[in-house]
């Protein structure tokens, strides 16, 4: 069978209507975990094994590429209606998806994902083809020095990223490193920082990080300032025109498409990268070359390119995991595992021995990516009532849900603890305007940069392969044509005096100044702890490390030395960028909503509420009543109880005694709910939970320590 | 399969706490069955899933053999409505030791990857949280020998010619598993003069890694490369298993020199990997006759020797009786080479 009759062949088994129905469920599967935080599409996929085994391999093989397929689009839905991406590839996406929701764009917002998604995945699958018979050379091309690279020019974006607080967004990129430096070392074999807890050998999963630092973080803030994610006033247009009008705008602008998903199929081609990287590079590709951006404050060409390149890039990674076996992501890796318990073995021999697998695989890509965008585009008029659901509601059920999907995972009731943990962390960092999108990106690219950096240094004897070979040294070039370029644009930004004193005052705050200190002490605690390490486990804790220390003690110094606070002042100013939305203090949303409402039109409204941002933001703290601030800081206090009586009782007593009741008390005492529909909500919700965990999915839930069972 | 299954006694409680009206009649059912399985006359059978623990991730070849005996044994050869439960913990020294910790109650066993398992407790004891010779082992799926490899464009025809090499680099996935141990006791033994690189993920990033030149030569499974040997992007140079280890259909090994042959005959066979299914130790009794019978009868089966075949997965099943053998076999060797390779 030669490549191309292998087209016909797979068209003709895929021309079933046992096929086609095996192919929708996989996209519902897809959609529905990538959907639910926590619950990925690799959960869902490990899910369906079993039920596969008496399948035909070619239509087994299309359910779970159809499920695949279909969960990137999806994870993007949460990430921009509630600011939690469904997995770590969507989290560019809330940077401005989330402001779009809060604006009462949500439905603009998932249009423009479906439609971007589907043509991102559509542009993918066209290079593939193109690029067949390079296949070969250009996986081979990419070596460790090249993987080092790429994973450290993601990691400049950070310093872009954390624009108008770049020393916070530095640190909160170490941190994110020091957390994937948790559990076994990639070479070197320590164990690093488990402090003798055996769940943290393996490491501390990025979707935990993720639950934890969005949801919980998100429902927390909503909940305490008893806000809708869209405030009612602001209905706009109505909903199914303003999907229409998302999709439609997709089209409108073809070149950053085009760029986004060629970047994204490229990065899918290198192996090991994944998605998260694509999703990011190519934001910031945007950001940077597209005129008048507005990127951060709900540019919808900031959710166009990530969602985009991670769809494309779900198309580029088809070709290395089928014609080496190597998985593209932990999807992939299950996938493939499937594939060979149906007897299919994923290599070199593939594409010569089923041509029609390989056919199969490129054409369910584009008809799951199809299928779930339409699903996007038909069910987002009613997914975006979720924005008008009221806080004292809403904001619970994201904090249950989202825990038990951490539980969900690997049922560990230690992933319920640092979920919780990851979400005060959240909350502190947001309370004093550091933003979390770094820490994710340290946290994911960590383990590549490491673990290829030491590969580097041991095959090729040294740093010099960094430079010598032509990719890597292309790789070099941009990380620090990017930085320069960075440094340079924000010394020739135009900061009125006033503005900057302001940034100074709200950057040297005592609780900043508290949390920041902190984190100094942590970096210190790592960087003792890591003298201990064997040679090469110890290399990159004690590196990353210093640097942390390092910009601690800067911004300390800086903070607290009157002479470097009137000369450097700047260097540590919080300043408007990027993540301005996201860091805003949430009184200060509110009266952002409130006067974007008061403008007419949408596009034009959003500019002008952006602008008004900057002089909001020096005059609200004062003016918000007294009664009001007792009262949220009663809803705080009472949420942090809460939330750390959570983690103690699942710890003392499981999940199945303690959701139900954390649930009940935060409605009750934080949302001010009635008692019935507190009742109502919470026994629902616990059945529904339980139907679903334990009848369905049959996740057995363990007892605490003190309650065993 | 039935959804609607056997539940541990312990969900009872948990039901009941969370009050479910909704779903009442389904919780009834699932806990509906909950009596204890012990019968008379001594004999065992489960009542509930079987937990099967992986230390490795999904997708590599403890867990594709895994799998493959998990649906076989759940389908025909389980009471109804007990599943085996596939559970991936790496790393290693975590799967390892949850393995070897789990209640000695036959609902959690494992697949135990030798000599890997006693390695790490001579390598790493603060990490090595088992005895791997206190395993209640239950049999053998599957014997590997090892085998050197190059590109196919290497200048390197025989296992001389790499002997002869100087400055030459080698590739392995982590530091402590049987693959990396194979290819220390080669150099070793063959005293070649060689870099390692570790840290590749799996079988297929050691391949493309030769491929592109980054490695002259790695250490491998005989079964884990087949296909990259049949499309002819690899080619063997020597066999590090003995004679009866090597497998009757693999046509691409016979003619390739054994290292017996090639005048190494301390290394042939000193690393083969073990594929063990193992439980905690002192499984009682009963408990252990009925996992060693389910896991014989499961290898035996048409169904999974067919599966075997197609996915190119060569079985060795063996007794209990002669893995322990082996496995103490190991044990003796390896007490006494991983000593030797720390020094070298």
């Amino acid at each position: 069978m030669d490549f191309g009759s292998g087209l016909v062949q797979a068209l003709e088994q895929m021309a079933t209507w046992s096929f086609l129905l095996w192919f929708l469920i996989g996209v519902l599967n897809g959609t529905i975990f990538g959907l639910l935080p926590g619950l990925s599409g690799s959960v869902g996929i490990a899910l369906m094994i079993p039920f596969t085994f008496d399948m035909e391999p070619m239509q087994a093989m299309g359910l779970f590429v159809a499920a695949l397929a279909g969960q990137n689009f999806a994870g993007s839905i949460t990430a921009i209606l509630i600011n939690t991406p469904g997995s770590s590839v969507n989290a560019a996406t809330t940077y401005d998806g989330y402001p779009l929701s809060r604006q009462g764009r949500g439905g603009f917002a998932i249009g423009v994902s479906a439609m971007a998604s589907f043509l991102g995945s559509l542009i993918g699958i066209a290079i593939i083809i193109a690029l067949f018979p390079l296949t070969r050379s250009i996986l081979l091309s990419f070596s460790f020095p090249e993987l080092t690279m790429l994973g450290v020019l993601g990691l400049a974006v950070i310093a872009v990223a954390s624009r108008g607080s770049m020393i916070k967004g530095l640190i909160a990129g170490m941190v994110g490193l020091l957390i994937s430096f948790v559990g076994f070392a990639p070479i070197g074999g320590d164990v690093r920082y488990v402090f003798g807890q055996g769940e943290l050998y393996d490491g501390i999963g990025a979707v935990v990080v993720l639950i934890g630092l969005f949801a919980v973080t998100e429902a927390l803030s909503l909940v305490v300032h008893n806000q809708k994610v869209a405030p009612e006033s602001r209905t706009g247009r109505l909903g199914r025109s303003q999907v229409w009008e998302g999709a439609r705008y997709v089209f409108t602008k073809p070149f950053l498409l085009l760029r986004s998903s060629v970047l994204g199929t490229g990065i899918g081609l290198i192996p090991a990268v994944g998605g998260t990287l694509a999703a990011f590079l190519a934001y910031f590709q945007a950001a940077k070359t597209v005129r008048d951006p507005k990127f951060g404050q709900g540019d919808p060409r900031g959710v166009l390119a990530p969602e985009a390149a991670n769809d494309a890039k779900d198309a580029g990674a088809a070709l290395p995991s089928l014609a080496f076996g190597i998985p593209g992501s932990a999807d992939w890796a299950i996938v493939l595992g499937a594939m060979i318990m149906h007897g299919i073995t994923p290599g070199p021999n593939l594409i010569r021995d089923s041509p029609d697998i390989v056919w199969m695989s490129i054409l369910v890509i584009i008809g799951a990516s199809f299928v779930s965008s339409s699903f996007g585009i038909v069910f987002a008029p009613w997914l975006t009532k979720v924005t008008k659901v009221r806080a004292s509601l809403l904001a619970p059920l994201i904090i249950v849900l989202a825990v038990t999907g951490a539980y969900g995972l690997e049922s560990r009731t230690s992933d319920v603890l640092l979920a919780i943990a990851f979400g005060l962390l959240g909350y502190a960092m947001r309370a004093i305007g550091m933003p979390v999108i770094p820490l994710i990106l340290g946290l994911v690219l960590g383990p590549m940069v490491e673990r290829s950096y030491l590969q580097s240094v041991e095959t090729f004897g040294g740093l010099s392969a960094f430079v010598t070979r032509p990719i890597s040294l292309v790789l070099v070039i941009l990380t620090v044509a990017v930085i320069v370029f960075e440094i340079i644009s924000n010394r020739r930004a135009k900061v009125s005096e006033e503005a900057k004193e302001e940034g100074v005052r709200s950057a040297t705050r005592p609780r900043t100044l508290l949390v920041i200190g902190g984190l100094g002490v942590v970096a210190a605690g790592a960087l003792v702890l890591a003298t201990d390490f064997r040679e090469q486990s110890r290399t990159f804790p004690l590196i990353i490390s210093t640097i942390m220390l390092a910009l601690v003690v800067l911004y300390l110094a800086v903070a607290l030395v009157p002479v470097l606070r009137r000369r450097f002042g700047g260097v540590i100013a919080d300043g408007h960028g990027m993540e301005q939305m996201m860091h805003v203090p949430d009184d200060l949303r509110e009266q952002l909503d409130e006067a974007g409402n008061a403008d007419d039109g949408t596009e034009r409204g959003t500019a002008t509420q952006v602008e008004t941002a900057t002089k909001v933001e020096t005059a609200v703290e004062p003016a918000a009543d007294e009664a009001g601030n007792a009262d949220l800081a009663a809803r705080m206090r009472n949420s942090i109880i809460l939330l750390v009586a959570f983690a103690a009782g699942v710890w003392a007593v499981g999940l199945g005694i303690t959701v139900p009741v954390v649930l009940f008390l935060l409605m009750r005492y934080v949302g001010r709910e009635t008692w019935r529909t507190t009742v109502i909500t919470t026994v629902v919700t616990s059945a529904v939970l339980y139907f679903l965990f334990v009848s369905v999915l049959r996740m057995p839930l363990e007892g605490g320590t003190l309650l065993p069972f | 399969m039935s959804r609607i299954t056997p539940h541990p006694r312990r969900r009872r409680r948990v039901s009941a706490a969370a009050a479910l009206a909704l779903v009442a009649p389904l919780v009834l059912a699932a806990c509906s069955d909950d009596a204890s399985s012990a019968s008379g006359d001594g004999s065992w059978e489960p009542d509930r899933d079987i937990d099967w623990i992986v230390p490795y991730s999904a997708g590599g070849g403890f867990d594709t053999y895994s799998r493959g005996i998990a649906e076989v044994m759940q389908r025909g050869h389980l009471p109804d409505g007990v599943n085996v439960v596939i559970r991936n913990t790496p790393p290693l020294p975590q799967g390892i030791s949850q393995m070897f910790n789990a209640d000695a109650d036959g609902y959690t066993i494992g697949i135990l990857p030798m000599p890997a398992a006693i390695a790490q407790e001579i390598q790493e004891p603060d990490l090595a949280q088992w005895k791997t010779s206190e395993f209640t082992v239950l049999g053998q799926v599957d014997e590997n020998g090892y085998v050197v490899y190059v590109p196919s464009d290497s200048e390197f025809e025989t296992i001389e010619d790499l002997i002869a090499a100087e400055d030459i680099r080698a590739i392995t996935v982590e530091q402590g598993s049987s693959s990396a141990l194979a290819g220390l006791a080669t150099i070793q033994a063959l005293d070649l003069d060689a870099q390692v690189t570790y840290g590749a993920e799996g079988s297929a990033e050691v391949v493309t890694a030769a491929l592109r030149g980054d490695a002259d030569f790695f250490v491998y499974g005989s079964t884990d490369l087949v296909g990259f040997v049949e499309s002819g992007d690899i080619r063997p140079l020597m066999y590090l298993g003995t004679e009866d280890q090597l497998p009757e259909n693999f046509d691409w090994l016979q003619d390739v020199p054994t290292a017996e042959e090639a005048g190494f005959p301390d290394l042939a066979g000193a690393v083969t990997e073990l594929r063990v299914i193992v439980g905690p130790p002192d499984l009682p009794e009963p408990v252990a006759e009925y996992l060693r019978g389910l896991l014989a009868d499961t290898m035996a089966d048409e169904e999974f020797i067919t599966w075997a075949e197609e996915a190119d997965r060569p079985i060795v099943p063996r007794t209990a009786e002669e893995t322990e053998a082996a496995i103490a076999d190991q044990i003796t060797q390896m007490e006494e080479l991983v000593p030797q390779l720390a020094d070298g």
